[in-house]
């Protein structure tokens, strides 16, 4: 039986990362998918390149935070060259406690003024 | 090339498993980008994007594998802390010998000169039949000079100088006297003050000295005050006008066990009639003028030398004459080239041979970490990800050899400077400086590549299967095996032939130090002492002083015999003169004879042990007023030039000057190897110093070395000698204060270098390859304990069993014994140079080198066969297979 893992061990995660794990968050996707998400999503602010994905997708499946996933969609839609990722239970909460960090953080420089009330409403 | 080729091409920038678990996806990935991205601009955008993205990627994931490679390998270094001891100890012996002779090689033959644009610099001989390297005359260096239209000419020379004066000691230093284009032809300034002007070497000019910047640290304690004070070099008033950087060498300090102290400004008279050429002392140093190539250089001094011949037809009889143009830098260090470049090949076998063992190490270990290094198979490890982690164990065993290893080459750099040999110039220069630091690293990782990359490729190859289900030794074992035994092969055979040149080079040495010198040099102190000409200006003046010397130095309590000659065996060597024979004819010859020549006094021959052939020894009344002047010739004189016997008696005359007299041959007295223990007696003759005549002030005899055969051990008269010196004259400084069998030994420095270096790598191979011997042997009983039980059992006796394992041992021992041996055959010419008295293909050698490796390699084989015969039955059967 393995040890249960803190997801605390693998905070902070870079911006590029957490773009990731939130792409993921609402279902399996292959890479270009989460790309175009993550694209789509930070309205162009935030491009991945094939090299920084792979390179946290291989991160993340190493340290089990993401699996590949078995299930694939209709067949009509499928390229098989493709591998899909889902995250994993662990890598769900490393995603809560990723952004139960940053709330924190967001509070505390709001409780400093550091946020101008006019850019929030 | 279409985008996808090249932006796989561009991933090669990744780790290979990483490329392998998603390239063709990145590559599909990118593609779709392309897609999507439309317009040729949008299109670079893209690309400009993924090579900037794969640029930082790639080498952070390198790194990171590597980081987790290495924790692994320590990991499991900790764990084994034997197998890391041996296998870092064996590399340890292996890398610092490499790095100590890389840091010798790097010191003498590697670093550029110490001057400017050094490869522009050649060395300038005349070259003749029989004399392919001969130095200049004055006339010569100037004609030279004045006429060559590509080279700028330089000439020094070496001289010893008595300083005085003051409070300070007096002493005598080796003066570098120069012409005073020398600065600017070698590319050095001094680091204080100027350097020499014209003026300075002119005939009556007021004397100038340059210090080096030993001799202002050491005698002057480098006070910057001293450029434009006088100080006394023999016995005149000197100007110092500059002090030369640390850095400064002189050419003629390579390969000479003396440092220069001062230079000084070599005055030659250009007026002066160039007919007379003869005095051959100038070493002649030229650059190259720009856009002059060396060719060109020495068809123009071709050109000079042509006219010269046609100018002094009478002086230029030698047969081909002509001028020799040799890079500086082969010329300095040339020498010393094959002797460390067989040295280094020496020393590189003997890491190879670490290698072996190491790898041998490490498979038998591989076979421990089958069951480890499957389940990181089985767990989706590719191949080459376990090659990799293998080949960063093996790299990281090599760095720990290293820095041991460093330990080990500082010991063995010290041992090189101990023996000090002069063939090695430059060498008190090494260090362990960070170009030798950087061949230390890129050997290690070398080597670790090396040793490791057999052991890691045979262990990946792993049946994961067979392995995990504890199968007994399958195909690969076997393999394994073979490429175990043929290391032993190789190793055994490595060894044997370093065995054989070491064995080869160690018996030089002792025929060497057995050859009859020719002298009795225990209990004889020798001191060098050299009388300026301003206070003892005739040669009879030096004739009184070094009587009166002689006679306080015997009546010194301890000193049983005292002389002194110009000369000193195995140190202080003179050129020839020719002579010719009362009565006998030269038939077409310009005389009758040449031998070398040397001034001596009364006791020279007795306080050096050198025997009477026949005749007499010199006496005291071989003085000027003798009716008849004497000579002495040495064995090999009278008998090449006196074939019937007849030498005593006779009478000669040394040619060239009509002021010599006729001599009477009065006593032969036994050779001496005079220039080195490996180099026959040339003929010599001996003339008492008091009948001495010279041709010119440049031959005077007035530096003599005084020898005394003492009752007590030599070195503790020295300081009663040079007392002795004090009282005699204040001003006169004793030099090379040695004992006599010190000299010997110092002659024979070199050779005993090579002899220790060699002789050492040879032990090691010796034990290196004995270990290795014993490591496979010992595993290979272990691995088949089972099978010795069932032999055992069966009832084979004890003696079957070691009969068995040794026999197993030895046939390996055998085969790499007679690879080794032919190969020492076939390439034992290479050593010659290194060799004395004893032929690359010595019988003795070939057979006691292959022998005594034999009988190391019978005892580790025979201690794990040992080990076989009690194995008990009972127990190994129940091993699992």
């Amino acid at each position: 039986m393995t040890k249960r893992r803190n997801p605390d061990e693998c905070l902070p995660l870079t911006p590029a990362m957490f773009e990731v794990l939130i792409a993921l968050a609402d279902g399996e996707k292959h890479g270009y998918a989460v790309l175009k998400e993550v694209e789509r999503r930070s309205e162009g602010s935030v491009t991945l390149s094939p090299g920084t994905l792979y390179a946290i997708i291989r991160r993340f499946v190493s340290d089990g935070i993401v699996a590949e996933s078995d299930e694939r969609p209709d067949a009509a839609l499928d390229d098989e060259r493709r591998r899909y990722y889902r995250l994993t239970e662990f890598g769900r909460s490393v995603a809560c406690a990723e952004a139960r960090r940053m709330e924190t953080a967001l509070g505390m420089a709001r409780a400093k003024s550091l946020i101008p009330r006019a850019r929030l409403t | 090339m279409s985008q996808t080729r090249l932006f796989r091409r561009l991933l090669r920038l990744l780790p290979f498993d990483f490329r392998a678990d998603y390239g063709r996806e990145m590559e599909q990935v990118f593609r779709e980008q392309q897609r999507e991205a439309g317009g040729r601009l949008a299109r670079t955008a893209v690309w400009m994007h993924a090579i900037a993205d794969l640029a930082a990627i790639g080498p952070r994931e390198h790194l990171t594998q590597l980081q987790q490679d290495l924790r692994y390998a320590l990991r499991g270094m900790r764990r084994n802390p034997g197998f890391v001891a041996v296998a870092v100890v064996t590399l340890a012996l292996g890398i610092g010998t490499n790095t100590a002779m890389f840091s010798v090689v790097h010191a003498v033959l590697l670093r550029p000169l110490p001057y400017a644009d050094p490869d522009r610099l050649v060395a300038l001989y005349n070259r003749m039949d029989g004399n392919p390297e001969l130095a200049l005359s004055d006339p010569e260096y100037l004609d030279y000079a004045e006429r060559t239209r590509t080279l700028a000419v330089a000439a020094t020379a070496v001289n010893f100088v008595n300083l005085t004066g003051g409070t300070i000691e007096s002493e005598r230093v080796l003066g570098g006297i120069v012409t005073t284009n020398a600065f600017a032809v070698l590319g050095v300034q001094p680091a204080l003050g100027r350097s020499f002007r014209p003026e300075d070497a002119a005939p009556g000019a007021p004397r100038a000295v340059i210090l080096t910047d030993r001799l202002w640290k050491r005698r002057y304690h480098a006070d910057p005050a001293i450029v434009g004070t006088t100080i006394m070099v023999n016995g005149d008033r000197q100007e110092v006008v500059g002090v030369m950087p640390a850095s400064f060498t002189l050419p003629a300090e390579f390969g000479s066990d003396q440092p220069v102290s001062m230079l000084l400004p070599l005055t030659l008279d250009a007026a002066a009639p160039r007919s007379r050429r003869g005095g051959h002392y100038l070493a002649a140093i030229a650059r190259l003028k720009p856009g002059v190539a060396l060719e060109a250089a020495s068809a123009d001094m071709a050109g000079v030398i042509a006219g010269l011949k046609r100018e002094y037809p009478e002086q230029h009889t030698q047969p081909n004459w002509g001028i020799l143009l040799r890079p500086l830098r082969a010329d300095l260090v040339g020498p010393s080239r094959p002797i460390l470049l067989t040295l280094v090949a020496a020393v590189g076998l003997v890491l190879l041979m670490t290698c072996a063992n190491v790898a041998n190490l490490l498979l038998a270990r591989g076979e421990v970490r089958r069951r480890e290094l499957s389940v990181r198979t089985a767990l989706g490890a590719s191949r080459f990800r376990l090659v990799r982690q293998l080949l960063t164990e093996s790299c990281v065993l090599a760095l720990a050899g290293a820095a041991l290893g460093l330990l080990v080459a500082a010991a063995c750099q010290r041992l090189v400077l101990m023996i000090d040999p002069t063939t090695l110039p430059r060498v008190a220069d090494m260090r362990l400086s960070v170009p030798v630091l950087l061949f230390t690293i890129a050997l290690a990782i070398g080597t670790g590549l090396v040793f490791g990359l057999i052991p890691a490729v045979q262990i990946s190859r792993e049946d994961v299967n067979e392995a995990l289900t504890a199968g007994g030794r399958g195909a690969t074992g076997g393999l394994r095996g073979r490429v175990r035994a043929t290391l032993v092969v190789a190793q055994v055979a490595v060894a044997v032939a370093l065995l054989v040149a070491a064995g080869l080079v160690v018996r030089s040495f002792v025929n060497l130090v057995r050859v009859p010198s020719g002298i009795r040099a225990d209990h004889v102190l020798t001191m060098r002492v050299s009388l300026p000409t301003v206070r003892y200006p005739s040669q009879r003046d030096v004739g009184v002083f070094f009587d009166a010397l002689l006679d306080r130095i015997r009546a010194l309590p301890g000193a049983h015999i005292a002389g002194a000659a110009t000369g000193l065996p195995l140190s202080v060597a003179s050129g020839d003169w020719s002579f010719d024979v009362d009565g006998r004819a030269i038939e077409g010859r310009r005389h009758f004879g040449a031998a070398d020549w040397y001034a001596i006094t009364p006791g020279y021959f007795e306080a050096l042990g050198i025997r009477l052939v026949n005749g007499r020894l010199p006496q005291r009344s071989d003085d000027a007023d003798a009716a008849v002047p004497v000579l002495f010739l040495n064995e090999t004189a009278a008998r090449s030039f006196f074939p019937a016997g007849d030498a005593l008696g006779q009478r000669l005359k040394v040619s060239g000057a009509a002021a010599q007299p006729w001599r009477t041959v009065a006593g032969i007295v036994g050779d001496v190897r005079h220039r080195g223990l490996d180099r026959p007696a040339r003929p010599e003759m001996f003339f008492p110093l008091a009948q001495f005549r010279h041709f010119s002030p440049g031959s005077q005899a007035r530096a003599l070395t005084v020898v005394v055969r003492t009752a007590i051990e030599p070195m503790a008269l020295a300081p009663a000698l040079r007392a002795a010196l004090r009282e005699q004259d204040a001003e006169v400084p004793p030099a090379q204060q040695r004992d006599m069998t010190t000299v010997v030994s110092a002659s024979v420095a070199d050779r005993r270098l090579t002899m220790l270096l060699m002789g050492g790598f040879g032990a090691l191979a010796l034990l290196v390859a004995a270990v290795g011997v014993y490591g496979v042997m010992a595993y290979h009983v272990v691995q088949r304990t089972r099978e010795m039980g069932v032999r055992l059992a069966l009832g084979a006796s004890p003696d079957d069993v070691l009969a068995l394992v040794v026999g197993q041992g030895m046939r390996l021992v055998a085969i790499g014994l007679a690879i080794g041996v032919a190969a020492a055959i076939a390439f034992s010419g290479g050593l010659r140079q290194m060799l004395f008295a004893v032929g690359p293909r010595d019988t003795a050698t070939l057979i006691a080198a292959p022998a005594a490796l034999g009988a190391i390699a019978l005892v580790a084989c025979l201690i794990p066969a040992r080990r076989a015969t009690r194995v008990d039955p009972a127990i190994a059967l129940r091993v699992e297979p």
